[in-house]
């Protein structure tokens, strides 16, 4: 006699189940999953809380400089680039903007301010690019207390109509 | 004395470890696949040397708001941007959508929308009262991770933070991709 197929019942398994359905669902489910798989770039973060207590503020810079690090960075749209500076000084290197970071906050620690924020004041226009390369100099240079000018600007977004106000 | 031929042997295929490789198959597929939020855009992140981990069980809880360019006709999308397609920064202000879970949002409407995350937040995970969880001048422990893509104008990251500060939250994340290995 020839041997039954996988839906025969054996003496040893009284109960026949046709696993052949399974198996087909296990596939679809696996192309699904392989379809909608993708590799992708490792996503991390960068942690700049907004300061609690200063709410919003057109904050004029501080007169006294050693205070802050106040990096300030402007588009030309003339010339097509973004502009870094410190005080007057223009920085369009990293190695130099991070070596200043570095040596006003070594400067603020001798004369006992303490840990002192970097203060990071984009205008509208310049590319989000630019700014977390500012961001992640601060951070390879080991200040942790990073901020941005939070002042109120004027740009404004249409609405949408998708949100219901509760 | 005859040798019977071997009566033919039926060749019986054991698909049970094709069964077993089919089901880890499907398990490593099902574990690594990403429904949330944050996969519902597209975005071109900015790289970063000293950019933190993001763990799994920080993002719980957590909002992420996503900054992205409308889909441009190259990827059969609705918009001409030939400085987009470029990888350069798009100066088109209509070009550019601030989406939380797929639904975007202008300035009135983000405001809004952050008071409502702020104070349902402050309300079920802290615990306050009503009148605490609706007063804008508490803050909320509400984390908010802002994934704008690179080419986006600051302007509409400010317009984010400027929202989220107006409604108490303050512990704001950027997203940010790990540097090209060379």
């Amino acid at each position: 006699m020839a041997g039954g197929g996988g839906g025969e019942a054996s003496a040893d398994n009284p109960l026949p189940l046709n696993v052949v359905p399974l198996i087909d669902v296990i596939f679809c489910l696996l192309l699904f999953f392989m379809c909608s798989f993708h590799f992708k770039t490792l996503e991390g973060k960068m942690e700049a809380w907004l300061p609690q207590d200063k709410g919003m503020s057109n904050a004029k810079p501080q007169t006294d400089i050693l205070g802050e690090i106040r990096i300030v960075l402007e588009w030309d749209k003339a010339n097509n680039r973004v502009v870094r500076r410190f005080g007057r000084t223009e920085y369009p290197n990293d190695e130099d903007l991070g070596e200043l970071m570095r040596k006003q906050s070594d400067m603020a620690k001798g004369n006992g301010k303490g840990d002192i924020p970097v203060i990071i004041q984009p205008d509208g226009e310049v590319p989000w690019d630019e700014v977390i390369r500012v961001m992640d100099i601060t951070r390879q240079k080991g200040l942790q207390k990073m901020e941005f000018n939070l002042a109120r600007s004027e740009f404004k977004i249409p609405d949408r109509g998708e949100h219901q106000t509760r | 004395m005859s040798r019977q031929a071997q009566t033919e042997d039926s060749v019986y295929m054991n698909v049970i470890p094709m069964v077993d490789i089919m089901f880890l198959l499907l398990l490593f597929f099902m574990l690594t696949a990403d429904f949330g939020g944050r996969e519902l855009e597209e975005v071109l992140l900015s790289r970063g040397a000293s950019i933190k981990e993001d763990k799994q069980d920080e993002a719980k809880d957590r909002v992420n708001i996503n900054v992205f360019h409308t889909t441009t006709v190259k990827d059969q999308g609705t918009v001409e941007c030939p400085d987009y397609d470029a990888k350069k920064p798009c100066r088109n202000d209509s070009h550019w959508n601030i989406a939380i879970r797929g639904k975007r949002y202008g300035s009135q409407e983000l405001e809004s929308k952050a008071k409502d995350l702020a104070r349902d937040f402050k309300k079920f995970k802290q615990n306050m009262s009503d009148a605490q969880a609706a007063d804008t001048k508490i803050p909320t422990e509400l984390r908010v991770m802002i994934r704008a893509d690179m080419r986006v104008p600051f302007k509409f990251v400010q317009v984010c933070q400027e929202k989220l500060a107006t409604a108490g939250i303050y512990k704001l994340e950027y997203g940010a991709a790990e540097p090209d290995k060379k």
